[in-house]
């Protein structure tokens, strides 16, 4: 696949450079083999020598001598959750003004009145966030919606 | 971006910002029919502009075209989200939606609708489909109190999502064989002679396949199903209608700019069609559930659609896009009666359900059969004349065995178009219907539902208006 | 024509009209006295009409159209609304809008279930039916080809006895399963003739002379050929006949019967030898031999049936067969045969369903052993089951006797065997219709309690008809005469073997 000629020369466009040497991709094959192959030549032979002995105390997930306690999984607070979206949401949104920051003299006024068009949309959605009780933290959250006290994490 | 290019692209800001604006409204009002009032106005005045106002410019920042194509489908696209909000006043209610919410998401599928239809790069096409099916992701698992609903989510949105992946890849390799994302010109590395043709065609196939998912053609097609079973039925209705209307006039410019490399995707959209016709008509007759079954029946559809596509000529494209206003219309029409069954408690789903309905609920049950013969084919109903500009396109591409297997599906598909029919109007006497009662239907509801009757009936009894206009577009 | 508005699109109107009543009835779905009278009214109306068109336009008639009717429709497709009328579509016309009021009346009082629904299919029926014998343009001859289906698939599911969904499923598939290979060899020759000249065109005057690319006429014709044949129907195709007939109200066994079937035979005459004579030509034989064999098969399975409604619907393919005989010796005489014994076996197989529906109502069963003694409790009504079974059987004097005779003569004159064989197929009709007669009318009642005779309503129906059938028997000419030209031209168009007489 990899001598096809039209795919040396897609590669060769595509970075600029002279066609690949294929003897580096052959060493780089042969040595991923050798190392796959060591890999599983030493599971397979710690498997068929090694000595095997189960006793309920090795199957338990610590192994420092201490039996666990209650459940592994511990419920977190939902606004977690929430924060954690929207910071996603707004640090996106960074890289794009960001990059609008960097160039802001060559796009000129066309370019501001569609970050600020950008911007504005953005705070829409954060005012809606803000109204909507997105950013209540707490139990006040819970009471304002209907209010019961949400389960918070332990 | 200059004023001019916005200015020929304000009916879609005009849906959208009609969307911006009812969500912010709706946090301080919460009555459901005034933003429902709001957002039809937004989509009758969108409409009003794409038809009124001519555009200054036909393409806007190389993505997006504002020629007479994309202006027909955006008032097509508003008016089946106008559709959308009036049919679902009562049901949207009764499941207490977030009204806000509600009505702004709808908007913005119109919007998202639009610009795919309007799409003239690939980047533009990206977007425009991304918009929307972002929406639906939330829209299909809108009833929280419904697990079918939010099992339906997930699944929509992990393969969703997946699709999405392959369209951008595609998106790229046909952007490196091209070397630009423009309509007409990104194809050109899939035909002839071009040194960088694999990586076009590569490409290209992983386009089908994000498309095939998008508008379910088998075998991407495992989604439909359970989403359409889940989702609340107006959002079905939206889902059968517009996404895969929007997706497919997208389709009809990508392959026209093709030229003759379609002959050597032809073998493969031969077998998508022929897959989804045959595949989704089997798999159809076993359902007894009347969403799952519409389902399947939207797989068979699409396959139909595709076999119109095999023709790149100005009929076949004609054939196609007339298709999808039917199945626009027959769609809404289908999940309108299912929104107006619904109850409090959910929706009429399964065939037992629908017993002796025709005596009970006259109107309701004879547009329902309506759009059943509709979806089948049989004349005098637009279903009749959509399939007959396929198989002429088909015939007239020289795929006569592909129309074959149409005749094929057509057939068959009549037996599971026909259990409903026979449930509503031909049950065992006295055999009352299972589960709760269906619900009588508002007179609002009734009239959307006449709407859609009446375009099935027109487009099968006087297609010639339509037929010219479409004419004019291509 | 002189007191005749030409310009008014009568053809157009008479299909359309009865749409309009059948949208009536729904507005005055209220009441079931009013739908009644609607739909009587307006299947009186269409017959008046009808009527008046025979009377005016009847008698001896060249091969032009009578009437003749263009409208734009559909120009992007070269779709227009062609409708015509000659002398075949006039007659079959007339015996449409006569057949309607008798399923109107017969259903009167009977049908009591969701009584608007049932008169507006009716009608709607009625429309598609009179679309059929004029359309001229490919795409509205289709149309209401299928317009017909969907309303005869309500009729029976709703009304019918006790296997009804199953019989209108299979009818509804069988008949789909033609006309789709049908729609796509029209479209077929459509596509043909758009290549060719330049000019897309549903017209069946153009497509006429289109010349089809080699090898593809006898595929397109068969095609064809499969849709009328369901319809008609041929032996192997006829399954879904008996099943159709037998679940079927009353009504729409009389339509059944009496229209549908005819449709099949005339969409052949119209459309299909017309559009390709060449396999036309070379399908006779094959014609012939499947004709004689529904002749015979359905003779023999009608002997052999235990239920009148049952008995009287294989007789209907028998009697098919021999109209598709008169058509594939293809000398004049026989094929004039053939349209009057179209006539003919409309009246009286349609009077028949409509006797053994008054005689089930009365009697709670169809079972020939368990009928019996009509004679002797309704003597009325048993001299009418006794006419119509004789007119059925061919007696002489009564009307199928005269299209019998034409289609045998013109055998004979083409092959003798032929004709022989035909005439055999005569004498198994009368070994079944005396079997009916014999379960029906005589022999001791089965049970003690007295029948109501005639009434009033049943005696509007039966009268005329037997008036009908005794006027053809008599002086068939009255409605030869108007189609005598078009079986002369169709048989030499066909290169009969016979010449004319």
């Amino acid at each position: 696949m990899l001598a096809s000629p039209n795919w040396t020369h897609l590669a060769a466009e595509l970075s600029g450079e002279a066609p690949l040497d294929l003897s580096a991709g052959l060493s780089l094959l042969l040595y991923t083999g050798l190392v796959v192959g060591l890999v599983l030549l030493l599971m397979l032979l710690a498997a068929k020598l090694g000595h095997k002995s189960t006793t309920p105390a090795k199957r338990e997930p610590y192994e420092s001598g201490i039996l666990p306690s209650g459940e592994a999984r511990v419920r977190g607070p939902v606004p977690f959750y929430l924060v954690a979206v929207f910071f996603i949401v707004f640090d996106v949104e960074a890289v794009f003004i960001v990059s609008w920051a960097v160039v802001y003299d060559r796009l000129g006024w066309a370019g501001f009145a569609q970050m600020a068009v950008f911007i504005g949309v953005l705070f829409l959605a954060l005012g809606y966030l803000w109204k909507a009780g997105a950013l209540d933290w707490g139990p006040r959250a819970g009471r304002k919606a209907g209010g019961k006290l949400p389960e918070a994490g332990r | 971006m200059s004023l001019a290019e916005l200015f020929s692209l304000l009916p879609v800001l005009v849906l959208a910002g009609a969307s911006l604006l009812v969500l912010m409204l709706g946090l301080w009002l919460k009555h459901l029919p005034s933003l429902v009032a709001l957002g039809v106005a937004a989509c009758a005045a969108a409409g009003a502009l794409a038809v009124l106002v001519p555009p200054e410019v036909m393409e806007v920042g190389g993505m997006f075209s504002a020629a007479r194509y994309a202006r027909f489908f955006l008032v097509l696209w508003a008016g089946v989200v106008a559709w959308t909000l009036l049919s679902s006043v009562r049901y949207a209610a009764a499941r207490r939606f977030q009204p806000g919410e509600w009505v702004s998401l709808l908007l913005f599928a119109g919007a998202g609708m639009a610009l795919l239809s309007a799409a003239t790069s690939l980047v533009g096409m990206f977007l425009g489909l991304e918009a929307f099916t972002l929406v639906l992701y939330i829209l299909i698992a809108f009833h929280r109190g419904s697990a079918a609903g939010t099992e339906a989510g997930l699944k929509y949105l992990v393969l969703g999502v997946t699709a999405t992946a392959v369209l951008a890849f595609g998106v790229a390799l046909v952007y490196a064989s091209a070397g630009t994302f423009h309509l007409p010109e990104a194809m050109a590395g899939v035909a002839g002679d071009s040194p960088l043709r694999p990586l076009g065609l590569l490409g290209w196939g992983m386009l089908l396949v994000a498309i095939g998912f998008k508008v379910s053609l088998v075998p991407f097609h495992l989604w439909t199903p359970d989403v359409y079973q889940g989702a609340p039925a107006p959002v079905a209705g939206l889902l059968a209608a517009g996404s895969k209307g929007a997706m497919f006039s997208a389709v009809v410019g990508l392959l026209a700019g093709i030229g003759l490399g379609l002959r050597d995707l032809t073998p493969v959209l031969w077998a998508l069609s022929g897959l989804s016709m045959l595949l989704g008509t089997l798999a159809a007759l076993r359902q007894e559930n009347v969403k799952r079954m519409l389902a399947y029946s939207s797989v068979v559809h699409m396959g139909f659609v595709l076999m119109g596509l095999l023709d790149a000529g100005p009929e076949g494209q004609e054939a196609v896009v007339f298709y999808l206003v039917f199945y626009a219309l027959v769609s809404l029409g289908a999940f309108g009666v299912l929104t107006a069954f619904s109850g409090e408690e959910g929706e009429p789903q399964q065939l037992a359900a629908f017993r002796g309905a025709g005596y009970r609920h006259p109107f309701l049950a004879a547009a329902l059969a309506v759009f059943m013969l509709a979806l089948a084919g049989v004349p005098p109903t637009g279903g009749f004349m959509a399939k007959l500009g396929v198989f002429a396109a088909a015939i007239r591409a020289g795929h006569l065995p592909l129309a074959l297997v149409g005749v094929l599906a057509s057939l068959v598909s009549l037996v599971y178009y026909l259990k409903l029919v026979i449930a509503m109007y031909m049950s065992a006497e006295g055999a009352p219907p299972s589960g709760s009662p269906l619900h009588r239907g508002t007179r609002l509801e009734a009239a959307c539902v006449g709407v859609c009757l009446l375009g099935v009936l027109l487009l099968g009894l006087a297609p010639g208006a339509l037929l010219d206009w479409i004419g004019s577009l291509l | 024509m002189a007191h005749f508005h030409a310009d008014f699109p009568w053809l157009l109107a008479l299909c359309a009209f009865p749409l309009l009543g059948a949208l009536a009835c729904l507005a005055l779905r209220r009441s079931d006295a009013a739908c009644r009278v609607a739909g009587l009214v307006v299947s009186l109306v269409v017959l008046g009409v009808c009527g008046w068109l025979f009377v005016l336009l009847g008698g001896p008639r060249g091969t032009g159209w009578l009437l003749h009717e263009d409208l734009a429709w559909i120009p992007r497709l070269g779709a227009r609304l062609t409708l015509g009328l000659d002398g075949l579509s006039l007659v079959l016309v007339l015996l449409t809008a006569c057949l309607v009021v008798v399923g109107v009346l017969v259903s009167w009082r009977r049908e009591k279930r969701a009584v608007p629904l049932f008169y507006a299919l009716l009608l709607t029926l009625e429309s598609g039916i009179l679309g059929v014998f004029l359309s001229l343009d490919l795409l509205l001859f289709y149309l209401f080809w299928e317009i017909m289906l969907i309303p005869m698939f309500f009729l029976i599911g709703i009304w019918g006895h006790e296997r009804r969904v199953y019989a209108a499923v299979k009818f509804f598939l069988f008949t789909l399963a033609g006309s789709l290979l049908m729609l796509l060899a029209i479209l077929g020759v459509y596509l043909a003739h758009g290549h060719q000249t330049g000019e897309y065109t549903f017209a069946l005057a153009a497509l006429q002379n289109t010349i089809l690319p080699a090898g593809w006429a006898p595929w397109l014709y068969a095609a064809f050929l499969l849709a009328f044949a369901v319809k008609v129907p041929l032996v192997p195709l006829h399954t879904w006949l008996p099943d159709a007939h037998t679940e079927a109200p009353t009504a729409g066994s009389v339509i059944l019967a009496g229209l549908l079937l005819k449709t099949g035979v005339y969409g052949l005459i119209r459309f299909g030898f017309p559009l390709f004579p060449g396999p036309a030509r070379d399908s006779l034989p094959w014609l012939a031999a499947l004709g004689l064999a529904g002749l015979f098969w359905g003779a023999w399975v009608a002997f052999r049936q235990q239920d009148a409604k049952r008995l009287v619907a294989y007789s209907s393919v028998s009697h098919m067969g021999l109209v598709v005989l008169g058509l594939a010796v293809a000398t004049p005489i026989a094929c004039e045969g053939s349209f009057l014994q179209m006539l003919n076996h409309g009246l009286s197989t349609g009077a028949l369903f409509a006797l053994v529906g008054m005689i089930a109502e009365r009697a709670g069963t169809r079972r020939l052993d368990e009928l019996g003694g009509l004679w002797a409790r309704a003597p009325v009504l048993a001299g009418f089951f006794l006419f119509f079974a004789l007119a059925a059987m061919g007696l002489p004097g009564l009307n199928n006797f005269a299209g019998e005779f034409l289609v045998l003569v013109g055998a004979f004159r083409a092959e003798p065997w032929l004709g022989a064989l035909g005439a055999a197929g005569m004498v198994f009709a009368a070994a079944y219709m005396l079997r009916l007669m014999q379960g029906v009318l005589w022999g001791p009642p089965r049970s003690a309690e007295p029948w109501r005779d005639l009434s009033l309503r049943e005696g509007l129906v039966l009268a005329p008809l037997a008036v009908l059938v005794l006027w053809l028997g008599t002086h068939p000419a009255t409605f030869q005469d108007p189609f005598r030209e078009l079986a002369r031209v169709l048989a030499a168009s066909l290169g009969g073997a016979g010449g004319a007489p």
